[in-house]
């Protein structure tokens, strides 16, 4: 009766072509969710960047005064002197000329989040994480020297260096955003 | 079932995958390249407020001009770290500087941020800006 069933050859190639078709979907099932991983991974960094670049510059352009310095374990901000070469973990920006009135962005090494604060009690901010460089500001003039005093038109420059470890099925991965930001209202 | 329509199943189930697989290689190559172009007007963004905080000062005597081409010449930079998914991608950045009223002062300060995306692609980021003097 050959109409009663599959003989053994038929159902051994059937299983065959049945387990390719499946070998093939979890692989590309398994790279599908590597790209995910790396995409997530870059777009993530992308608009830490960008969301931190677009407000320091738009504070530092309407700003009184801004000053580069670095900020210690206690999270004291210490300004950097005439002197000093201008580049440190931290920017200290004085919207008016009201000096309890401030916003202070800087680097926190030891859990590598870059972070905002102000003069308002319980408005700390991680604005992003996986940040590697320490000096992230400095103070340089036009044609991009960083300056050793507190001149008057200088320009904040940005350095974000981002690195994420390599993980499971991923290869490690960097990224790097610089920029630059003056003050408007120069006197 | 013949043999036939389980090659041409195959085939078919073959053709889809492949599909899949090309959508996410090419959301991933998108993500890297936003990464280089927003890398690439930072950069250029950079050069502007450069230009920005040169001092142009028509009212002291002697006038003072630190806005001039020569001040800002071609510079190349890297736009993202070795050993990234991008893997190193320099760009030239070219700045601009014209007059385009003497009364009142104004300048046209254009910069260009050219790169090329793995070596295949060039892209321009174009930051525009003028300024008049003590700004």
């Amino acid at each position: 009766m050959p109409d009663a069933g599959f003989t053994l050859p038929e159902i051994l190639i059937a299983m065959s072509v049945f387990l390719l078709v499946l070998i093939g979907i979890i692989s590309a099932n398994l790279f599908g969710l590597k790209m995910f991983q790396i995409t997530n991974t870059k777009l993530n960094v992308i608009t830490w960047s960008r969301e931190t670049s677009e407000k320091i510059a738009a504070e530092v352009h309407a700003c009184n005064s801004v000053w580069v310095g670095n900020v210690n374990t206690n999270g004291v901000f210490a300004m950097l002197l005439d002197g000093e070469t201008q580049q440190g973990t931290g920017l200290l920006i004085y919207p008016t000329t009201n000096t309890t009135n401030y916003i202070i962005y800087f680097v926190n090494p030891s859990d590598q989040t870059f972070r905002r604060t102000t003069g308002q009690p319980g408005t700390a901010e991680i604005l992003s994480d996986s940040v590697t460089n320490t000096l992230v500001f400095a103070a340089q003039d036009f044609s991009g020297n960083v300056l050793t005093n507190n001149e008057n038109n200088r320009v904040i420059h940005l350095t974000l260096e981002f690195y994420q470890p390599a993980r499971y099925l991923l290869g490690a991965d960097y990224y790097k955003m610089e920029t630059s930001m003056t003050r408007r209202a120069l006197q | 079932m013949t043999l036939v329509e389980v090659v041409i199943a195959l085939a078919i189930a073959g053709l889809t995958l492949g599909g899949i697989v090309e959508g996410y290689i090419y959301s991933t190559t998108a993500a890297v390249k936003a990464g280089l172009v927003q890398a690439a007007s930072a950069r250029a963004m950079e050069r502007l407020e450069e230009a920005r905080s040169a001092r142009w000062d028509t009212a002291s005597w002697p006038v003072v001009d630190q806005l001039a081409a020569t001040n800002f010449p071609d510079e190349v930079v890297s736009l993202d770290m070795p050993g990234s998914a991008s893997g190193g991608t320099l760009a030239t950045i070219k700045t601009k500087i014209s007059q385009i009223s003497l009364t009142p002062p104004i300048r046209d300060i254009r910069v260009d941020c050219i790169w090329q995306f793995r070596g295949v692609e060039t892209i321009t980021n174009t930051i525009e800006t003028i300024r008049a003097p003590d700004q």
